[in-house]
């Protein structure tokens, strides 16, 4: 819708919980402290398309930057919660390895969230936040089992690394009791960087570094957001992850190809790029909830 | 140029003026219309190309009318002060609305916890959209008025270019234009090759071309009409100096770096049944018929 790209797209109401604290570093790492906030349907959901199902988000930023909410991230938040998803968007803790250029972006990242981070470190501390949510799922009355995972860039990648993992089932020592509790209905990564995580310098599992090899015929639901000229990460990537279902014999993945999209263009919520994929997004969650 | 021609001229101008004073207003009524009830309405796809038609029909007016105005008259002179100001405030217009986030515009909206704090990023792209096709109407407006009292006669000449006044403002206009349309071009590159140029062959660099590509197709639409006030501006400033070569290379330059900007605003929508089929591959042909209507109300339209 050309005026919406232009005039931009009124956010939707819903009720919003910001700045919960879900996760307190112990030791020497007592000072980092994770947040998320949380985006619930009105009127409980009553009578909305979304059924209360759980929808996490996870930001995107190389692993070294970025914060929970961002940009028109926070917007697809409101827009979903609308529709009767309860919406999680969460921090994680940042490495503070340097990662080139984006570690020069490092300077608006919140100070709580740094640490000499690795992906097993980001995957356990989602896997408090998703017993974290478990424990408390009354209280938001999110469905936890109907539960989507989707996220962008590195957001992406621990999309594609957090949703395999649990439904797979192995590690529940990531995940505690949300590994049993957390039905995953479909994931949703966004350009995701699988393999890209260099920083990480193989202190991590190799599955969780590249998420593909942990597809399987049982791998829940997926779709990607590709841009085709993305300059970050190579479109080869989400190929190869689509391929990795349709090698296991499992068809329940599609690619959407953006049209001379780059990184993170989905990041201006009126933008034809994101509703254009928003189109598919909520139509794959309403299928699979 | 007989007296006929001279009159055929203008008439022809005073036309051309007057249905983009039409696009100007009539886009300014569906802008407060939008503005009062943005809910998807069917007249909105006629909204945007309205909008897109006057946006363009600015541009076009301010070239024509550069070719065919007799700058040497009174009327002639404000006239084409005035088309500076149309390119100018188009561009700056643009700016604001969409790509200025540290002060206001969509990207703020996209970011507000609270609905209820968006009045100011709101206030900011609607002064950005309305100030564009006001000024662009103005112009219209005047230009029509003295169409044919301002239309070049058969002995108006274009400017001298020995004597020229204003030479250290006109470098500075070209330099400024010139680093404008460059950037444009560095995005349309972007666009066209981004991943060919990305972080993993081209190291740092190839950060950077991947950082900057983050806007180069998402804000397409606001860059090519950038690219184009950007274009014409040079062409405006430099054509005193008689250099056809120099002017035609320009707007051929200016012409393919908005066209390829422009071209993800048509290529998404229409990559949309390539998409139906990969998301009919992985979800089932019939998953259409799985969404009650009443449920398909809640979702964006296609």
């Amino acid at each position: 819708m050309i005026p919406g790209y232009y005039l931009g797209i009124p956010p939707k109401d819903c009720v919003i919980d910001s700045n919960v604290l879900y996760y307190t570093g112990t030791g020497a790492e007592s000072y980092v402290k994770l947040y998320f906030d949380a985006y619930l349907p009105p009127n409980n959901g009553v009578g909305l398309p979304g059924g209360n199902s759980t929808i996490i988000r996870i930001h995107g930023g190389g692993w070294v930057i970025g914060d929970k909410s961002m940009q028109g991230m926070l917007q697809v938040d409101k827009y979903l919660a609308a529709q009767g998803y309860c919406v999680f968007d969460i921090q994680y803790g940042l490495s503070n390895a340097s990662e080139g250029i984006l570690s020069s972006l490092s300077f608006a990242n919140p100070s709580n969230v740094i640490g000499n981070f690795s992906i097993n470190d980001m995957m356990s501390q989602m896997g408090v936040f998703c017993q974290y949510l478990v424990a408390h799922q009354a209280e938001y009355g999110a469905n936890m089992s109907s539960t989507f995972i989707s996220g962008g860039s590195a957001g992406g990648q621990l999309t594609c690394a957090v949703a395999l993992a649990i439904a797979n089932g192995s590690y529940a020592s990531y995940f505690g009791t949300a590994n049993t509790a957390l039905k995953i209905r479909g994931l949703i990564p966004m350009y995701p960087a699988n393999g890209m995580a260099a920083f990480d310098q193989g202190r991590s599992l190799p599955e969780f570094l590249d998420p593909t090899l942990l597809v399987n015929s049982a791998s829940p639901p997926c779709l990607i957001y590709q841009g085709m000229q993305d300059g970050l990460v190579n479109p080869k990537i989400s190929q190869a992850f689509k391929d990795a279902y349709a090698n296991a014999n499992n068809p329940a993945c599609a690619l959407i190809w953006l049209p001379m999209a780059g990184h993170g263009s989905d990041l201006y919520f009126s933008g034809y790029y994101n509703t254009f994929f928003l189109y598919y997004m909520e139509r794959f969650l309403y299928l699979n909830r | 140029m007989s007296v006929q021609m001279e009159n055929l001229y203008g008439r022809k101008l005073g036309a051309l003026s007057g249905t983009i004073l039409c696009l100007d207003l009539a886009s300014i009524g569906f802008g407060i219309a939008y503005a009062l009830h943005p809910a998807y309405s069917p007249a909105w796809d006629v909204f945007g190309v309205l909008l897109l038609a006057a946006f363009f029909g600015n541009y076009l007016l301010v070239f024509v009318s550069d070719h065919a105005i007799n700058r040497h008259t009174p009327r002639g002179k404000q006239l084409n002060w005035m088309s500076f100001g149309v390119l100018v405030l188009t561009m700056l217009g643009l700016l604001i609305m969409g790509l200025l986030a540290i002060i206001g515009g969509n990207f703020n909206i996209s970011a507000a916890y609270s609905n209820a704090e968006l009045g100011e990023s709101n206030t900011i792209v609607y002064a950005g959209f309305f100030c564009i096709l006001a000024i662009g109407a103005l112009f219209a407006f005047y230009v029509r008025r003295f169409a044919d009292s301002t239309i070049k006669g058969p002995n108006d000449g274009a400017d001298g270019k020995v004597h020229d006044p204003r030479r250290g403002l006109r470098l500075v206009v070209v330099i400024v234009c010139g680093v404008t349309l460059g950037g444009m071009g560095y995005l349309a590159i972007l666009a066209l090759a981004g991943s060919s140029l990305g972080l993993s062959a081209l190291g740092e660099s190839g950060a950077i071309n991947g950082l900057a590509g983050l806007t180069s197709g998402m804000l397409g639409g606001f860059w090519c009409f950038i690219a184009m006030g950007a274009a014409l501006f040079l062409l405006k400033v430099t054509r005193r100096y008689r250099h056809p070569r120099m002017s035609v290379a320009i707007g051929v330059v200016g012409l393919v770096i908005s066209c390829v900007l422009f071209t993800p605003v048509i290529a998404t929508p229409a990559s949309a049944a390539t998409a139906d089929a990969s998301f009919a591959a992985a979800f089932g042909a019939n998953w259409q018929d799985r969404i009650p209507v009443t449920v398909a109300s809640y979702f964006l339209p296609t």
